[in-house]
């Protein structure tokens, strides 16, 4: 098994006809994809709850960490879709031969910026994704 | 209005007009769920967009106008400065994000990183590979040599 890096991997937004890569970032964290179930747990069942598929999937929330510089597209062009959003499609390229791709499409968007005397600027921005993958 | 993109630029053309869809290539990608390989579609570099946005992608640095429209909707920014956003989302669109390996890209000491099959990456060497290449040889030399 081939051990991946971290760095290389391409993080971008969809704006208006290309995929703009999104700079700067120190971290990328897709989480909460997952299968949703269903407590099926009856009175006259055993002593282990049961619960089963539901059948929905629900989709992950992206959220990247990374240093913050208003005047660079990653923030300019995010900032756009906070104040008016809009669904969006972002594509991460992974760093494997092939590469491996997978593509979002974002419809909830966050922008949280850290400001303190002992660090650099940094800004935590969240992706709300729907539907499946591609 | 139009614009000529200065690297290969992922794009998605079920969401461009036909003409501008048509010239965009596919090359293979494999599928993050299925492991399947299927096309990923990108503008070559070279290629000349025509989208009321095109000055956009001057804007971000990663290309350059095409026409008079273009060049009066765009920013109205320094040679230098323009240059620098140019290399810098280049670094960007490479995923050369690490400040040591931004600063090697900066000085052509690198181009970018080739993929491994075992995973890992290595340097692609750029015009001032050779100089930087003697320079750590000549500090490994004298390490050793202190040793």
């Amino acid at each position: 098994m081939a051990k991946l890096k971290s760095r290389g991997v391409i993080f971008a937004q969809y704006v208006s006809a290309a995929y703009v890569a999104m700079a700067a970032q120190q971290s990328i964290d897709i989480s909460g994809e997952a299968s949703e179930t269903n407590d099926t747990t009856t009175l006259d069942g055993g002593a282990y709850k049961t619960k089963d598929p539901t059948g929905y999937v629900d989709p992950p929330t992206i959220k990247l960490s990374g240093l913050y510089d208003p005047t660079i597209a990653t923030y300019t062009n995010f900032a756009g879709l906070v104040s008016t959003p809009a669904a969006t499609n972002f594509k991460i390229t992974y760093t494997d031969t092939a590469p491996t791709s997978a593509i979002y499409s974002g419809v909830g968007f966050a922008i949280d910026k850290k400001i303190s005397p002992e660090k650099h600027i940094t800004a935590d921005i969240t992706i709300v994704t729907s539907g499946a993958p591609s | 209005m139009k614009c000529k993109f200065i690297n290969d630029t992922d794009t998605e053309p079920s969401l461009l007009p036909e003409s501008e869809a048509a010239k965009a290539v596919a090359r293979p990608s494999r599928n993050r769920e299925t492991g399947e390989i299927r096309n990923d579609w990108y503008f070559p570099a070279g290629t000349e967009l025509d989208h009321p946005d095109a000055w956009k992608m001057v804007n971000f640095g990663m290309a350059t106008a095409s026409d008079q429209e273009c060049v009066d909707a765009c920013q109205k920014i320094t040679a230098d400065e323009k240059s620098r956003r140019e290399l810098a989302y280049q670094a960007d669109a490479k995923g050369i994000n690490e400040e040591a390996d931004r600063d090697l890209f900066f000085r052509g000491v690198i181009t970018g990183y080739e993929r491994l099959q075992n995973g890992s990456l290595a340097y692609i060497p750029g015009p001032n590979w050779g100089d930087h290449a003697q320079k750590i040889e000549a500090e490994k030399a004298k390490e050793d040599e202190e040793l």
